[in-house]
């Protein structure tokens, strides 16, 4: 199936004109598949981690949301461990006005700003209430532990 | 709680001596009494015994001493509430390793606590509880690959060991029994169907995964309502009960000695933790239940994936995506820099290109806008819905997307419509309003039907007098005078006159206009609506044998029938939808409600 002349445009303005801190890059041999890579926000517990990600753009896509999950482990309350993402933009408030570029960084905020009222890890979330420090503290040491930069 | 609460029948264990106690008879004495016995019941020789520790004492009576002393009568009953759960079920487990002897320090407590009956009968193996809690066990065991009654020194090496013990009582409308496993470990690794997380909890706990570990678990269930012959309603107890959060066994809070102890489970816990320990929990997913987080993960992941946004917006309604304006984008639009993107689609766009401009005045392509309005019924970019909260702005848009009539000759078609219809209708004016003090409230069953029919007409010829305003001005000329000229029937014109006296009917009528929507009532309507139809016809007819204009007619007719058609379906769902605006579109909207009646209606019905 040919590739829709947006998918063909987003990637080429991702290439071109990359958002700081955000990387994706298409598999070759399937252009809707890509490889994210999200910088931990600085002054948040992830700084310093680049978090993996796997973005898949659907065939309905934009009418549907990309599928996105984290690769990487994540102490967040908004991610299981299974790396699923609860964010409201990835699901009933898609939008085909958004797109994977504002994703990324709409993923990007919620590592800087976890939401432990709509959890999707609860365990974690109840930490994140009851015991901030020691959910960021996970939190960092996890980053150290999973995020550090390979090269 | 050492010795001074204690009844008298209790053998004081804080003396220095040991004290054993067994859940068979409920017997306690000296360990060094028989020493030749070595922890079995010397009355009924029983190996489930426990050595007595001030701080795990599981004698009846003896357990919750200080709030049995407690005064307060109200606090058993909510004790009794909280602990053992509404359906009267407690459980209890208890896990504890030992390097020698499985039962030396058995950890059972609380198997009995309440009843203080000293002559309990021992276990009954003929009880028909018996029965049921055998299989039970049995099941476990062959689940688990172990064979029962595999002791011993056999019992060492690869394989599981599980002993059961189970206690049933009659006669007093109590119940319990008891659950044994026993985990026998030849070494820390290479054991067989092992049990990982049971495994995991022991060392981790303990930190001492020595080899030649025993670890046995012990589950005691309590029912303190189950009868005799009712093994049945004992296990949907067990099953059917679980216990509100936080809701722990009895036990709970008491000391083991220096036997490692599992935390309190709830009783669901509890059974699903014996369960995932004897099933493999990589695979242990059995029907509708799961006893393991992935395989939890798993489900909601299906589901999850099988409907991603149930919460969306719902589709909108062709009719309301059709009615959308489209404009050609001009400079103002576009804004200085002379193109733009459609923001669905990123594509540029430039003057002159059509557009399809929502009621937020966000535009798009009319093919992309679409897509997406088929899935969700809001603006992409502000998310405002399209329809359903301005049924006005909605027509004034369906106006100007027919583009052909400006409101004012809207407004003329239907006063000459109106008065058309005055015309007709005057000469029966009242002559039922006399007669009938209740105006319409009380008007029969069979004048409500018609009513209906006649609702259901007016809507219809509103909804074309809406939507058929070109041709009120092109060619309704004839059409208008043709319903001056529609079939002078009786009927007809008591139907007109009904419509009239209804017009001015107070907002009262709005509980019965709105339960008169064609759906509700839709067979006496189709009764009536065929009976009329049938005459209808019949006149029209006539009239097209007695008339050669009755084919153009018709061929106006076919193209607007289709128009109307949308419009209808489209006036119907946001009148049910908004009360109070179709009330106001029922009652400010009559205006034009009269117009063109007979020759609409009957062009409806030839179809």
């Amino acid at each position: 199936m040919a590739l829709p002349k947006r998918i063909v445009k987003e990637t080429e303005r991702l290439m071109a004109e990359p958002v700081p801190g955000i990387s994706a890059v298409p598999h070759e041999d399937n252009l809707r598949y890509f490889d994210v890579e999200i910088h931990g926000p600085s002054q948040s517990p992830y700084e310093g981690g680049v978090f993996k990600l796997e973005l898949f753009l659907p065939d309905d896509y934009p009418m549907t949301p990309p599928k996105i999950r984290f690769l990487t482990k994540i102490y967040h309350p908004n991610v299981d461990k299974l790396g699923r993402i609860c964010l409201d933009v990835l699901k009933n408030n898609w939008s085909p006005a958004l797109q994977i570029r504002t994703i990324l960084l709409s993923i990007q905020a919620l590592l800087g700003a976890p939401n432990p009222d709509d959890p999707l890890a609860p365990d974690v979330a109840k930490t994140w209430k009851e015991n901030p420090s020691v959910a960021v503290a996970t939190a960092r040491e996890w980053t150290q532990q999973y995020a550090l930069p390979s090269q | 709680m050492a010795s001074p609460g204690f009844p008298p029948r209790h053998l004081d264990a804080t003396t220095g001596r040991e004290v054993v106690y067994c859940y068979g008879c409920e017997n306690e004495w000296y360990r060094d009494d028989y020493p030749h016995l070595d922890l079995e019941c010397p009355r009924c020789h029983n190996d489930f015994v426990q050595i007595v520790e001030p701080d795990n004492d599981p004698r009846p009576g003896v357990q919750q001493q200080g709030h049995r002393s407690d005064s307060d009568p109200e606090e058993d009953d909510i004790e009794q509430f909280l602990e053992r759960g509404p359906g009267s079920f407690f459980m209890r487990r208890s896990v504890y390793q030992s390097p020698d002897s499985p039962f030396n320090r058995s950890s059972g407590n609380g198997l009995e606590d309440l009843d203080s009956s000293p002559d309990r009968p021992r276990a009954r193996p003929d009880d028909p509880g018996e029965a049921v809690l055998s299989r039970f066990a049995d099941m476990f065991v062959e689940l688990s690959g172990a064979r029962p009654g595999q002791q011993g020194e056999n019992a060492f090496g690869t394989q599981p060991r599980i002993q059961r013990t189970t206690f049933t009582r009659a006669g007093d409308g109590m119940a319990s029994f008891t659950f044994t496993t026993t985990t026998t470990t030849g070494g820390p690794a290479g054991d067989g169907p092992e049990v990982p997380a049971f495994d995991t909890y022991v060392r981790s706990r303990h930190g001492n995964g020595f080899p030649g570990i025993r670890r046995h678990t012990i589950i005691v269930v309590t029912n303190r309502r189950a009868n005799s012959n009712g093994d049945g309603s004992l296990f949907r107890g067990l099953f059917g009960n679980i216990p509100p959060p936080g809701a722990e066994d009895p036990g709970g809070g008491q000391g083991q000695g220096s036997g490692p102890r599992g935390p309190p489970l709830g009783f669901a816990t509890g059974l699903q933790d014996f369960i995932a320990t004897l099933l493999n929990p990589q695979a242990a997913v059995h029907g509708d239940a799961v006893y393991t987080q992935e395989a939890l993960d798993r489900i909601i992941t299906t589901l999850m994936e099988a409907n991603p946004q149930s919460n969306a917006a719902p589709p909108a309604t062709q009719a309301a995506i059709e009615k959308l304006p489209k404009k050609i984008l001009d400079e103002q639009m576009i804004g200085p820099e002379g193109k733009a993107e459609c923001t669905i689609c990123i594509d540029d766009m430039y003057k002159g290109e059509e557009v399809t401009v929502l009621p937020c005045k966000h535009w798009f392509h009319g093919e992309c806008v679409t897509l997406w309005l088929k899935e969700h019924n809001t603006c992409p970019i502000c998310r405002m819905p399209i329809e359903g909260n301005n049924p006005s702005g909605s027509n004034s848009n369906n106006n100007n997307n027919n583009n052909s009539q400006p409101s004012a000759s809207r407004q003329e078609a239907s006063t000459s419509s109106a008065s058309a219809f005055a015309s007709t209708s005057a000469p029966g004016r009242n002559p039922f309003e006399s007669l009938n003090p209740f105006g319409s409230q009380a008007q029969s069953a069979r004048e409500r039907l018609r009513r209906s029919e006649q609702e259901r007409e007016e809507r219809l010829e509103r909804i074309r007098n809406v939507a058929g305003v070109r041709r009120a001005d092109s060619q309704s000329e004839g059409i208008s005078r043709r319903t001056s000229h529609s079939p002078p029937s009786r009927e007809n014109s008591r139907f007109d006159m009904r419509s009239r006296d209804r017009d001015p009917s107070p907002p009262r009528d709005r509980g019965t206009s709105t339960a008169w929507q064609p759906n509700t009532s839709s067979n006496s309507q189709s009764n009536i609506s065929s009976r009329y139809s049938g005459g209808l016809n019949n006149l029209w007819g006539r009239n097209n044998s007695n008339n050669g204009e009755g084919n153009s007619r018709d061929r106006d007719g076919q193209q607007q029938q289709n128009q109307q058609q949308q419009q209808q379906q489209q006036q119907q769902s946001s009148s049910s939808g908004n009360g109070a605006l179709g009330w106001l579109r029922d009652h400010f909207g009559r205006g034009s409600s009269g117009s063109g009646s007979g020759a609409d209606r009957d062009r409806e019905r030839r179809r």
